[in-house]
């Protein structure tokens, strides 16, 4: 039975509120979405709240999939609409800065600090386990408001003019802190990579 | 001519780091975009840094794609409970 056939059996079964169904739908997806969940809160133990109730509203709304899109998308879409509803209740949109990160120019407009590049390739960094856990509580150490854009854009493959609309701000805005997260990112993981290099 | 005037008005590093993301999502104009690529020819830093921030990018993106494998939570029982009987 080909992947597609599985997935349509599983959205059948959902359909006609097989708990089977629904059992086998958290086994497939529970790691991935409790991942995402965990990355946008930055929260695990507020992440299995997250991912929950991101079951049970699918699995609720389950007639409302029209096929349209991969149901995969659709239930990452649950996901984020779920963990930013969190979000803004928790945090009240917090501001929060990344001052520390900015470049440093001299007058002339050249760097003051000099860029030697990634120590090893990044083959080598992909498959490292080490470098994915940094990654990882690197992602969580990014303030909410930047987090949440670096992750929808970069990671979950969002356009600007989408997250955008999903935060309510300006496409320039998500732009100028998606730009300043990757660098804030990029920072944070330097201990590592000079780590993988030695 | 052209390369005298790509000379002429050559970027500084804090132009290309303000033109960073413009460039990658192509939305520079061409003359820029010639300037831009200029400079990275002949600025290894702004080279290097370019490389850097879309490395950084493409392993942000790995961590997510093999999130299945790298995570390592299983379905706490409770949790599997109540979405079984949700209905």
């Amino acid at each position: 039975m080909s992947s597609q056939d599985e997935e349509t059996e599983l959205i059948n079964g959902l359909k006609n509120g097989n708990q089977a169904s629904y059992k086998q739908l958290v086994e497939i997806y529970w790691k991935e979405l409790n991942f995402l969940a965990t990355r946008l809160l930055a929260d695990e133990s507020g992440a299995n709240d997250c991912t929950q109730e991101v079951f049970i509203k699918a699995i609720n709304k389950i007639d409302s999939f029209e096929g349209r899109g991969s149901f995969k998308a659709w239930i990452h879409q649950i996901t984020v609409n779920e963990a930013l509803t969190i979000l803004r209740k928790i945090s009240a949109r917090k501001e929060e800065s990344l001052d520390d990160i900015m470049l440093d120019f001299d007058e002339s407009g050249h760097y003051i600090q000099s860029y030697t590049g990634y120590p090893v390739s990044l083959e080598v960094l992909q498959e490292s386990i080490e470098v994915k856990r940094h990654l990882k509580q690197s992602i969580d150490k990014l303030p909410e408001n930047f987090r949440v854009i670096l992750i929808l854009r970069d990671f979950e493959g969002y356009s600007t003019n989408e997250v955008a609309c999903k935060l309510n701000m300006t496409e320039q805005n998500v732009k100028v802190r998606l730009h300043r997260a990757r660098l804030a990112l990029r920072n944070l993981l330097k201990p590592v990579l000079r780590e993988q290099s030695e | 001519m052209m390369h005298k005037t790509v000379i002429k008005e050559h970027l500084s590093c804090r132009k290309v780091e303000e033109f960073l993301m413009a460039y990658l999502d192509r939305e520079l104009s061409l003359w820029t975009r010639v300037r831009f690529r200029f400079h990275l020819m002949i600025c290894s830093d702004c080279s290097n840094y370019l490389q850097e921030y879309k490395n950084t990018i493409i392993l942000g993106k790995s961590v997510f794609e093999t999130a299945d494998a790298s995570a390592t939570g299983k379905v706490p029982d409770q949790i599997l409970e109540a979405i079984i009987n949700c209905k």
